[in-house]
């Protein structure tokens, strides 16, 4: 045994140089617990010695020599309606133990095992104590192994590796733990968010190291989050101006994934919302978090428009807090009545609105990219995603039951002829309706409609006027050119093609590919006069 | 164009095309009594199969405001633009017997 003394000797000399060396300028940030450390909680004692010793520390299984006392703190862990894998209680000697025997706040800074209390002046940031409610912070600790889903990347359970093509991201045995997105030695590798995080993390780099933003099919299941990346929230460069409320970062394309939800200290739960702050009372957490940016107000730069002062008027009411949306609801919502930003809206796939004739309606606007909806041909089938506006709207006002009147919405009429579902706008809008306005359907009427205004539908009802601010004819060479959207009904296909207002030259059509429609650009090529 | 009217009259000429009577010639003794287009048409359409009310035109009354004639159907007919029904006391009688022009009944 004496031959071996010198050695372990020297291993405990190399491993506090080691440290030494990681504590060298301000790597260890405000972990450095020590008197001449920028912790905000200060103590005489070397800085490594708070977390780690080489003798006498915690009697549990760990590779990291852990010195702090571990907490025995029973969590409350995260959960949600839409969480594939279900959270446990964090093993004593697990990384993220070891990191909660500080942050869960119920064990004193500085109560090691082999030194006792260490007299330490000054408190942890309220925001690094996460008590014992963890519902408000991402999962770790999963229950093992980890089961495959279409918004994850799918080497997480293949191979148990992330996709961040740093390697900075890691399962750690196989396993989410703090350590998988935190470093507790460096504080700065992302010297914005300045979080210990183990890479830089601006543009959801860290998120999507297992969040997948690629196509995927899992169990039926088509990844929500597949149009991620061309997203207006993925691209926006516009600054978000009130940093405490956003991410740290300086765009909305920057903060990505954060401008919405928060890994940690997340008031709303499932889903880290993010939410504004002050909450808005009698506002759902999702609707909450859109109006965050889209009030008009100063949370963005430039300011977008204010959605949120269409709802001052007579419109959808909030959820009252019985029926809150939840991603993980039935696209026909059934009783469930309730319509939020998110029941039409996709944040994950929303692309900007640049125009409001193309798409022509019903088309979905840019907006709604990405929005579930139910089919108006039977009223029930689930379109992922719904090409046409109304398709949403059938969400609640087709098929589904439990619709209902509110006095809110005004004077309801009581009709001499009802149907049997005299709420289901299905059978007084699709196809086999006797009359109808043009919504589900083009109009097919032989009836003339003289009362339309000049600029709504020509009177066939299906070809629209070539809009007023394209009349005028674009010159290139000794040829003028007009152009517009037709929508071409597929049942008559070309023959009921109009030729643009006051075209007399030749007209081509160049078709265009949207969903569900088959429409066509029009352009007249007109021998200038000279 | 305000009130009752308004959001139809984001598409629908009331002014110079309805009020003018360019799509039926009674459109504007209506309007002018001041019923709302809700009265007489449905914002949404009729469904199929609709007895006695013809479906077409999106003419489906409101039974809050318009009565049956004595013992007949409440009724539209697009082909003579007459209906069957008795609103504020005020009778209309369908196609046989023609349109019944204001001042037929006790008004209001």
């Amino acid at each position: 045994m004496k031959r071996w003394l010198p050695i372990l000797g020297l291993l405990v000399l190399a491993m506090v140089c080691v440290g030494r060396a990681q504590v060298s300028g301000d790597v260890l940030g405000s972990h450095n617990l020590s008197l001449s450390g920028s912790s905000p909680v200060k103590g005489a004692l070397d800085p490594c010695l708070f977390c780690h010793v080489p003798h006498s520390g915690v009697q549990t299984t760990n590779p990291a020599l852990w010195s702090q006392t571990l907490s025995t703190q029973t969590y409350k862990t995260y959960t949600s309606t839409t969480l594939h894998n279900s959270t446990l209680q964090p093993m004593l000697g697990a990384d993220s133990s070891l990191c909660l025997s500080c942050h869960d706040g119920t064990v004193a800074v500085g109560q090691t095992v082999p030194f006792g209390q260490i007299n330490m002046t000054g408190n942890m940031y309220p925001a690094d104590k996460f008590g014992s409610d963890l519902q408000g912070s991402h999962p770790f600790s999963l229950k093992l192994p980890m089961v495959d889903a279409a918004d994850m990347v799918a080497s997480l359970t293949t191979s148990h590796t992330t996709a961040d093509p740093t390697g900075a991201v890691k399962l750690i045995n196989n396993d989410v733990e703090c350590t998988s997105c935190h470093t507790p030695h460096a504080q700065m590798v992302d010297q914005v968010s300045k979080n210990f995080l183990v890479r830089d993390s601006s543009n959801g780099q860290l998120c999507l190291a297992c969040h997948e933003v690629n196509p995927r099919l899992v169990n039926g299941q088509s990844n929500p989050l597949a149009q991620w990346s061309g997203s207006i929230h993925a691209t926006s460069g516009n600054a978000i101006a009130n940093a405490p409320l956003m991410g740290s970062y300086s765009t909305v394309a920057q903060n990505a994934c954060i401008s919405c939800h928060m890994p940690h200290n997340s008031a709303a739960g499932p889903r880290l919302l993010r939410g504004p702050q002050p909450s808005i009372p009698n506002m759902d957490a999702a609707t909450q978090n859109c109006i965050t940016c889209h009030n008009g107000g100063s949370n963005i730069s430039p300011a977008i428009p204010n959605v949120y002062a269409e709802f001052s008027k007579i419109a959808h009411p909030y959820p009252s807090g019985v029926n809150a949306h939840d991603p993980a609801e039935t696209a026909l919502l059934n009783n469930n009545r309730h319509a939020t930003c998110v029941d039409c809206h996709s944040p994950h796939a929303s692309l900007a609105v640049s125009s409001f004739t193309s798409p022509l309606p019903p088309a979905v606007r840019p907006s709604q990219n990405g929005s579930i909806g139910i089919s108006a041909t039977d009223g029930t089938t689930v379109l992922t995603p719904a090409a046409n506006q109304f398709e949403t709207c059938l969400r609640c006002h087709g098929s589904s039951t439990g619709k209902q009147t509110l006095t809110v919405f005004g004077y309801l009429p009581l009709r001499a002829i009802l149907g049997s579902d005299a709420l289901s706008l299905l059978p007084q809008m699709n196809t086999t309706a006797a009359s109808s306005h043009p919504v589900m359907h083009d109009r097919t009427s032989p009836l003339s409609q003289p009362s339309l205004l000049g600029f709504m539908l020509n009177q066939d009802g299906k070809t629209q006027r070539l809009p007023q601010q394209r009349r005028q004819p674009r010159v290139r060479g000794d040829r003028a050119q007009w152009s517009a959207w037709f929508e071409v009904d597929p049942s008559a296909g070309a023959a009921v093609r109009i030729q643009p207002d006051r075209c007399s030259g030749t007209v081509d059509y160049e078709s265009v590919s949207q969903p569900g429609f088959q429409r066509e650009w029009a352009v007249c090529h007109v021998r200038q006069v000279s | 164009m305000n009130g009752p009217y308004a959001m139809c009259g984001k598409c629908h000429d009331l002014q110079s095309q309805v009020n003018n009577n360019t799509s039926w010639n009674q459109h504007s003794l209506h309007i002018n009594d001041g019923f709302s287009c809700s009265v007489c048409h449905t914002a949404h359409g009729m469904t199929a199969g609709t007895a006695n009310v013809t479906g077409e035109r999106m003419l489906n009354f409101d039974v809050n405001v318009v009565a049956p004639n004595g013992s007949a159907a409440i009724t539209y007919d697009r082909a003579t633009n007459t209906c069957s029904l008795t609103c504020h006391g005020h009778a209309h009688t369908s196609a046989a017997a023609g349109l019944q022009l204001r001042g037929a009944g006790p008004k209001r």
